[in-house]
C-alpha cells in the first residue's frame, strides 16, 4: 500500500518530499535561481534585520534580544582575543558564526517551498572555506611578507633536504585543513537531514500508520540532535577560522 | 516613524539592494539544476565495497570519539573543578574527529 502523497503527482517523487531539505533544486517551477540561493538571500536578509535593530544609543543592552547579541558579540571577541588576533578580524568571524548559525536553524525551518539548508551545500561551505583560505593567505603575506610566509611552513634549523619536503608537506596540508573545514560542515549539515528523510521515507516505504507511529519520533529526536548539531558546527568553523588565521599571524616556529 | 523602525527600513532596502545585486551572477545560470532526474546510474560495481567503506571510516570515528569521552570523564572525575575546560576541548576534538570521519565516508560515495 503507497501513501496517497506520491500518487498522481509527477513531478515530485516520495524521495524529493521526505529528503527537500537536502535536495537542491529550483526555487519554484521554472525559477531561474535554486533553493540554496533564496536561502542564503533569506539567511542574509535576518541577519541584516537583526543587526538593524541593535540599538547603538547606549552601551547597556537591555531586553532579552540586546543581551543575547551582546553575549554572541563577546562570545567571538573571546575567541579571537584567545588566539591573540587583532581586533579587525573581529567583523569576519563574528559574521561567520551568525552566518553559518542562521543558515543552519533556517534549514531546520520547514519553509513551504523553498525550505532547504543552504550549508549542506558543498558550494556553499566551499566559499566559506575560501574565505578562511583568502584571510590566511592575505594575512601571512601582509604580517611576515613573501620571505616569511614561506618560513611560516617551514621550522627553523632543520639540516639537508628537510626544510623543502617539510615546506611541501605542510603546504599541502594548509590546503587540506581548510578543505576538510568545508567539509566538516557540509557532511554535518547533511548527514543530520539525510537520516531525516530517511526515517520520513521509510513511511512511505512501509505505507502503514505503526510506520509513522514509529518514524516520526525518531525524527524528531533527529532533529534535536540536528539543532545541537547546528550550534556545534557554527562554533567549531569559527574556532577553526579563527586558529588558522592565528596561526599564520603568529608565527610559532 | 521611530528612528528604529526607520533604520530598520534603511538596512532592509540596502539588504536588498545587495542581494539584488549579488544574484545577478545566478540568474545566468541556465536554471535547470534538477532538470536531469531521469539520467540512469549506470551498474556500479564497487557499490558494495563503498558501503563497506564507509561502515570502517564510521568504525574508526566511533572509537576515536569513544576513547575521548572517556578521557573527558575521568579527567572530570580527577578534577571536578576542571569540568568547563574539559567539556570544551572534549567538544572541539570530537568535532575534529568527526570531520576525518565525514571526509572518509564522502570519499567512500563519490
Amino acid at each position: 500500500m503507497r501513501p496517497f502523497l506520491a500518487e498522481g503527482d509527477p513531478n515530485h517523487s516520495q524521495v524529493d518530499t521526505a529528503f527537500h531539505h537536502a535536495l537542491n533544486a529550483d526555487a519554484w517551477e521554472g525559477a531561474p535561481v535554486s533553493k540554496g540561493v533564496v536561502m542564503i538571500g533569506v539567511g542574509a536578509l535576518a541577519i541584516l534585520i537583526i543587526l538593524a535593530m541593535i540599538d547603538k544609543r547606549s552601551l547597556v543592552p537591555r531586553g532579552l534580544f540586546r543581551n543575547a547579541m551582546e553575549s554572541i558579540a563577546l562570545f567571538v571577541r573571546d575567541m579571537t582575543r584567545e588566539a591573540h588576533l587583532p581586533d579587525r578580524y573581529l567583523p569576519l568571524f563574528a559574521t561567520f558564526f551568525l552566518f553559518i548559525l542562521t543558515l543552519n536553524l533556517l534549514g531546520m525551518i520547514p519553509i513551504p517551498q523553498i525550505g532547504y539548508t543552504a550549508t549542506s551545500n558543498l558550494n556553499v561551505t566551499g566559499a566559506l572555506a575560501s574565505i578562511v583560505v583568502l584571510v590566511s593567505i592575505v594575512s601571512g603575506f601582509a604580517y611576515h611578507g613573501p620571505g616569511g610566509f614561506v618560513k611560516l611552513f617551514v621550522p627553523s634549523g632543520l639540516p639537508g633536504p628537510l626544510p623543502f619536503v617539510l615546506f611541501v608537506l605542510e603546504f599541502a596540508g594548509f590546503f587540506i585543513k581548510h578543505g576538510v573545514l568545508m567539509v566538516r560542515l557540509f557532511a554535518n549539515m547533511l548527514a543530520g537531514h539525510l537520516v531525516i528523510g530517511a526515517f520520513l521515507g521509510l513511511i512511505g516505504d512501509m505505507g502503514s500508520a505503526g510506520m509513522a507511529a514509529l518514524s516520526i519520533p525518531l525524527s524528531l529526536f533527529v532533529s534535536c540532535l540536528e539543532l545541537l548539531v547546528a550550534f556545534l558546527q557554527a562554533y567549531v568553523f569559527t574556532l577553526l577560522g579563527v586558529l588558522f588565521v592565528g596561526g599564520m599571524v603568529h608565527a610559532d616556529h | 516613524m521611530t528612528s528604529i523602525v526607520k533604520k530598520t527600513l534603511r538596512v532592509t532596502f540596502a539588504a536588498l539592494l545587495l542581494v539584488g545585486v549579488c544574484a545577478v551572477p545566478a540568474y545566468a545560470s541556465d536554471g535547470s539544476i534538477a532538470s536531469a532526474p531521469e539520467a540512469a546510474a549506470p551498474s556500479d560495481h564497487w557499490k558494495p565495497l563503498k558501503y563497506i567503506g564507509a561502515g570502517l571510516a564510521t568504525i574508526g570515528g566511533g572509537y576515536g570519539i569513544g576513547r575521548l569521552a572517556a578521557a573527558a570523564m575521568e579527567g572530570t572525575a580527577r578534577q571536578p573543578e576542571a569540568t568547563g575546560a574539559i567539556r570544551t576541548t572534549m567538544i572541539i576534538a570530537a568535532a575534529l574527529i568527526e570531520g576525518v570521519a565525514f571526509t572518509a565516508i564522502i570519499v567512500c560515495f563519490t
